[in-house]
C-alpha cells in the first residue's frame, strides 16, 4: 500500500476514535523488511526472509490512556482495535502526565542513507572471503558461520494533534563464528559488526577477529581467587553498560528504582568518564529523527567528568519529573505502549592505548567477555557474573580464564575507573573503550 | 477453525514450495491472541488486547534451508512466499510431496476475561503493598495467550492446534536506607480456565515480598570453590544450563557441544536420570504436538548416569540420520524452529534431602535460583542464586546475597554426593538464537561436591 493510502485509512480511524468518545487518539505503524543469507563451513546453509507490519491504537478518554494494537491495516481491523482501546479505558487508571505530542516540533536533519540492495552473488563472495579469512589458522576446526543481513523498516506515527511523521531506517549487519581446537580443548568464537551498508563493514576483519576469539580462549582454566585491578575490553564494557544503563531512565527513577534518583549534579563516577545517549550519533546504524511518541531525537548528557547530568524521559514521564522529553519514548515493537528506552549510547574514548595500561599492571586480570548478564540486579547494581579472559602478569597478558567469577557493583566500579582507552569500539549501535577498574573480586580456584 | 484454506490450498502451497527441487517444505500459520494486565506505582498502568497473525515457509535441501514468513496470510501472499523459500533452493531433482494426510485437531479454544483477571490484579497489588512497610515497588504482570496453529508438511501432515499459556510475575522490592533489594514470583500454565485462586497468587507475592526483605539483612556471598547442596524448591536452572542445552541435537549435529559423540556413556553419577517431557498435563512447558507438526513426548536422556538420548527437531534429526524427539518449537510464525526443550527435570532419588544438609561439615545451600547460561561447546554454565545459606556443621547458618555459581555440566553432574526424594518445578522463558520459549524445569534436592561460587566475601 502507498504512503497517501495508509493516511487516507489512518484518518479515518483517528476521526472514528473521536466519534466514538476518545479525547485524543494516535496511530503507530512499523513495518520492517530483512533478508539473511548464511554458510557452514563454506556451503550455504541458510536464508531467511521476513516481511512483518503491524500497527497500535493509542488514545486517551477521560484522562484514562487506552490501547490496542493488529497486524492487517484495514479499515476494519483498525476501527475494532480502536474499539478494543477503548474498552481498556474502562478498566485502567487515569494518567493525567500521559501525552501526546503536538505537530510543529523541529526534527534534526538524518543523513538518507541510499544503499542498494546486496545481490545473491555479493553475499556469496563476501561469505566465501570470510569463510577463507577465519579458517586461516590451523587451530580453526570449523567456520560454524559466516552471515550477512539486510534491514529495512518504516514508521508512521499520525495523531489527533495533527502529528504526520514518517522514517525510513536501513542496515546490513555480518557476524562470523567458528570452533577452535587444540590439545582436545574446543572453544567458539565470534564477532559481529553493523552498519548503514555493506561497503562500511570489514567483513573479513569480523572473520579474522571471530578467529582470534576462539584461539584466545582455548587452554583457559579457572584463576586464583583474589582481588585484582582489571581491564574491561571494549565487549565487556559495553556489557557492563548494558548493566548500568536502565539506572539512567526516568521511569525507573520516579518508581524508585534507580540509587541515582536525586543526584544530578554529584560526581557517581571517576573523572574522565563521559557517558551519551544519542540517536544521532555518527556511527550509529540507524539515526533515529524523532522517538516513538513523535519527540525530536537529541544528543543527552548522562555523565560528564564522573557528574550526573540528567535522565532519560518519554512524555509520561517527562511530565511526572516535571521536564521536557528527552525523544527517549520508545517502544519494542507495535505491540507496546511507548516506554522511556535507550537510543543508541556510548562511553566516550580516552587517550591511553590499552597495551599501555596492560604494561603498567604487574598482576591483573583482562576480561574479554562476561557470562550470565542477565542475572545481575540491575536495581542494586550488583553483579556476579561469569568470566572468559585472560590474566595480566608483569605487564603482559599471560594464561586464559574461565570457569571463574567476577563479583562487584557497577556504582562501585564507576567510582574506581583509573583508565579510559583510546580503543572506541562500535558493536550495532552502541560504543565504548576499554577500561581499568582499580580493583575487583574474582573467584575461582 | 479460523483458517478457511482447503486442504486443496494448503497442498497447493506445499508443492509451489518444492517445485524447483526441495526436498521438504512445511507451512506454519498462526493467530495469537494476548490479554495483558500490569500493575505498578499502585496503579494498573497496562489492561490491553491485542491479535498478532502470520504465516511462515520453511524449505529444506539437504542441510540447506530456506525460511521465509510474511504476515500476510492471503492465499496469492502465501504462494508467492512458497515461490520464493522455494527458489532459493533451486536446482536437483524434484520431489513429489506426499499427499495431505487425515487432519488432526488438538486443543480446545477458550478465551480469557480479562476484566475478572484486572480487578483480581488490582486487589491483590493493593493488598501487597500492605504486607510491609520495607515495601518500595511492586509490579505484577500477567500475560494470557491463545494461539491458533496450522501446519502442514510434504510428509502429509496436517495439524490444526489450539493452546493457551498463562503467565503471572510479581517483583517486589524492598527498601532500608540507600539500599535496595528485588525479589520475584512467577506461576505459569497451559490451562484454558483461569484455575489460580486468589489466595495462591497472595502467597506467590507474599513469598516475594518476605524474599525481598529478608535480603536486605544478608551478607555478603562468599567467593571461591565449595560444597553445593541445591533445594528442590530451588528450581531446575541447573539442569537446564548444565546439560538440557548441551543435549539439544542441533549443537550436538554440528560439533558444539560438551555431550557430543558420548551415547551409552557414563557422563553423570549415576544417581542422576534427567528427562524432558512435554507431556506433563498443563505445565508450562508442555504442549500436545510441537511446532513442527510432531507430538510432544517423555524422552529420558540421561538414565543412571549414562546418555541414552539426544533431543531431535527436524532439521537436526535429518542431519544426525534419526527423526525427531518432538522438541522443534519457535517463538512465532517469525522464525524458524530450533531444537528445543519442554519439561526438563532430575528424576527424585533416595536421599533425605534434610540429612544431605546434615551431613555437611562445610558448603553453600541454594533455596532459589534465578537464571543461568551455557556455553555448550565447553559446558562452563552459570546460574544465579535468589536465596542461599551458608552450611556450618550441618546447619544452615547466614543468608548471604549477590551470588552466582559457575560450574562445568559434565563435572559438576559427575561429582554429585546425593540425589534426594523430593522434586520442584519451576517455569521459565528460555532464550537461544533470539527466540524466547517458555519452558519448565525441576530437581530434587541435589548435592555436588564442589561448585565455584562468585561473591564478594571471604570463604
Amino acid at each position: 500500500m502507498t504512503e497517501t493510502g495508509k493516511k487516507k485509512i489512518i484518518a479515518d480511524a483517528l476521526r472514528y476514535a473521536l466519534s466514538k468518545g476518545a479525547d485524543q487518539c494516535e496511530i503507530y505503524v512499523s513495518e520492517s523488511r530483512s533478508e539473511s543469507t548464511q554458510m557452514r563451513d563454506g556451503t550455504l546453509s541458510d536464508d531467511q526472509t521476513s516481511s512483518r507490519s503491524g500497527f497500535s491504537v493509542r488514545l486517551i478518554r477521560g484522562g484514562v490512556p487506552g490501547f490496542s494494537y493488529g497486524v492487517r491495516l484495514e479499515k476494519e481491523p483498525l476501527r475494532r482495535a480502536v474499539d478494543d482501546a477503548l474498552l481498556s479505558c474502562d478498566f485502567l487508571d487515569p494518567d493525567e502526565d500521559y501525552h501526546f505530542t503536538a505537530a510543529g516540533k523541529a526534527y534534526p536533519d538524518v543523513p538518507a542513507v541510499k544503499s542498494a540492495p546486496v545481490s545473491v552473488a555479493e553475499k556469496k563472495a563476501v561469505l566465501a572471503a570470510m569463510t577463507a579469512a577465519a579458517a586461516k589458522d590451523d587451530r580453526i576446526r570449523r567456520v560454524e558461520r559466516t552471515s550477512v543481513s539486510e534491514y529495512g523498516g518504516s514508521t508512521l506515527l499520525m495523531n489527533t494533534l495533527g502529528l504526520d511523521l514518517y522514517k525510513e531506517s536501513r542496515f546490513v549487519s555480518v557476524s562470523a563464528a567458528v570452533v577452535a581446537e587444540a590439545d582436545g580443548d574446543e572453544q567458539i568464537g565470534g564477532d559481529f559488526q553493523a552498519a548503514p551498508s555493506l561497503d562500511r563493514i570489514d567483513c573479513e576483519g569480523v572473520a579474522s577477529r571471530a578467529a582470534a576469539d576462539g584461539i584466545e580462549k582455548l587452554g583457559a582454566a579457572p584463576t586464583d581467587t583474589g582481588e585484582y585491578p582489571v581491564l574491561f575490553h571494549p565487549d565487556a564494557a559495553l556489557s557492563l553498560l548494558s548493566l548500568l544503563l536502565p539506572s539512567f531512565l526516568g521511569d525507573r527513577a520516579e518508581k524508585g528504582l534507580s540509587v541515582l534518583k536525586d543526584r544530578v549534579g554529584e560526581r557517581i563516577a571517576a573523572k574522565g568518564v563521559f557517558l551519551y545517549d544519542d540517536a544521532l550519533m555518527a556511527e550509529t546504524v540507524v539515526p533515529s529523527p524523532f522517538d516513538d511518541e513523535g519527540q525530536p531525537c537529541r544528543r543527552n548528557a548522562l555523565l560528564e567528568d564522573g557528574v550526573l547530568k540528567g535522565f532519560l524521559y518519554n512524555n509520561t514521564y517527562a511530565s511526572r519529573a516535571g521536564r521536557e522529553s528527552t525523544g527517549n519514548g520508545l517502544c519494542g515493537s507495535h505491540k507496546t505502549l511507548p516506554s522511556v528506552g535507550l537510543n543508541s549510547y556510548y562511553l566516550k574514548k580516552g587517550d591511553i592505548p590499552p597495551e599501555k595500561v596492560i604494561g603498567a599492571v604487574s598482576d591483573g586480570v583482562w576480561i574479554k567477555d562476561l557470562m550470565g548478564l542477565h542475572m545481575a540486579d540491575p536495581v542494586s547494581g550488583d553483579f556476579s557474573l561469569g568470566v572468559i579472559g585472560r590474566r595480566i602478569r608483569g605487564g603482559e597478558p599471560a594464561e586464559g580464564i574461565r570457569g571463574s567469577m567476577a563479583a562487584g557493583n557497577l556504582f562501585d566500579l564507576l567510582q574506581n575507573i583509573e583508565a579510559v582507552c583510546d580503543d572506541f569500539t562500535v558493536v550495532g549501535d552502541v560504543g565504548a573503550p576499554s577500561f581499568l577498574i582499580k580493583s575487583l573480586k574474582i573467584s575461582g580456584k | 477453525m479460523m483458517y478457511r484454506y482447503s486442504e486443496e490450498e494448503i497442498q497447493k502451497i506445499l508443492n509451489t514450495a518444492v517445485r524447483h527441487g526441495g526436498d521438504y517444505a512445511d507451512l506454519y500459520l498462526s493467530k495469537t491472541a494476548t490479554g495483558s494486565v500490569s500493575a505498578e506505582e499502585k496503579k494498573i498502568r497496562r489492561f490491553y488486547r491485542g491479535l498478532d497473525e502470520g504465516a511462515g515457509i520453511r524449505v529444506l535441501k539437504g542441510d540447506f534451508s530456506a525460511y521465509f514468513y510474511t504476515n500476510d496470510i492471503s492465499l496469492p501472499s502465501l504462494l508467492a512466499l512458497a515461490e520464493r523459500a522455494g527458489e532459493s533452493v533451486r536446482g536437483g531433482d524434484v520431489t513429489a510431496p506426499a499427499a495431505l494426510g487425515n487432519g488432526v485437531a488438538v486443543g480446545s479454544g477458550g478465551d480469557f476475561d480479562l476484566e475478572d483477571i484486572g480487578r483480581r490484579v488490582r486487589r491483590l497489588n493493593g493488598e501487597a503493598w500492605e504486607l510491609s512497610e520495607k515495601i518500595h515497588q511492586v509490579t505484577i504482570n500477567y500475560g494470557d495467550t491463545r494461539r491458533e496453529t496450522l501446519m502442514a508438511s510434504t510428509e502429509g501432515k496436517l495439524i490444526r492446534r489450539t493452546s493457551a499459556r498463562k503467565r503471572f510475575f510479581v517483583q517486589v522490592v524492598a527498601k532500608s536506607g540507600n539500599e535496595l533489594q528485588t525479589a520475584i514470583e512467577t506461576l505459569g500454565d497451559t490451562e484454558t480456565a483461569f484455575s489460580w485462586s486468589d489466595e495462591l497468587l497472595f502467597e506467590k507475592i507474599r513469598r516475594a515480598a518476605k524474599r525481598a526483605e529478608r535480603q536486605l539483612k544478608a551478607k555478603e556471598a562468599p567467593s571461591g570453590a565449595m560444597p553445593v547442596v541445591m533445594s528442590s524448591e530451588a528450581g531446575g536452572t541447573m539442569v537446564h544450563e548444565a546439560c538440557g542445552h548441551g543435549l539439544e541435537g542441533d549443537s550436538v549435529s554440528k560439533g558444539l557441544s560438551v555431550y557430543k559423540n558420548r551415547l551409552g556413556e557414563k557422563v553423570a553419577d549415576e544417581r542422576i536420570t534427567v528427562i524432558d517431557d512435554a507431556t506433563l498435563p498443563s505445565h508450562y512447558g508442555s504442549y500436545a504436538y510441537d511446532d513442527e507438526g510432531n507430538e510432544g513426548r517423555r524422552s529420558v536422556l540421561i538414565k543412571d548416569g549414562v546418555l541414552e538420548q539426544y533431543m531431535y527437531d527436524i532439521r537436526s534429526s535429518r542431519r544426525a540420520g534419526t527423526s525427531s524427539t518432538g522438541n522443534g518449537r519457535r517463538e512465532s510464525y517469525r522464525f524458524a524452529p530450533q531444537v528445543r526443550m519442554s519439561n526438563t527435570f532430575i528424576a527424585p532419588g533416595s536421599d533425605d534431602p534434610a540429612a544431605v544438609i546434615a551431613d555437611l561439615k562445610s558448603g553453600f545451600f541454594v533455596r532459589k535460583m534465578g537464571g543461568g547460561q551455557v556455553n555448550t561447546i565447553s559446558g562452563d554454565f552459570v546460574f544465579e542464586v535468589s536465596e542461599g545459606y551458608l552450611i556450618e556443621n550441618g546447619e544452615l547458618t547466614d543468608l548471604v546475597k549477590n551470588a552466582s555459581l559457575i560450574g562445568n555440566g559434565p563435572k559438576a553432574l559427575s561429582s554429585v554426593f546425593a540425589v534426594g526424594d523430593d522434586l520442584g518445578f519451576a517455569i521459565g522463558t528460555c532464550g537461544k538464537g533470539g527466540q524466547s520459549v517458555p519452558v519448565g524445569d525441576a530437581q530434587p534436592t541435589i548435592g555436588i561436591s564442589e561448585l565455584v561460587i562468585g561473591g564478594r566475601g571471604s570463604r
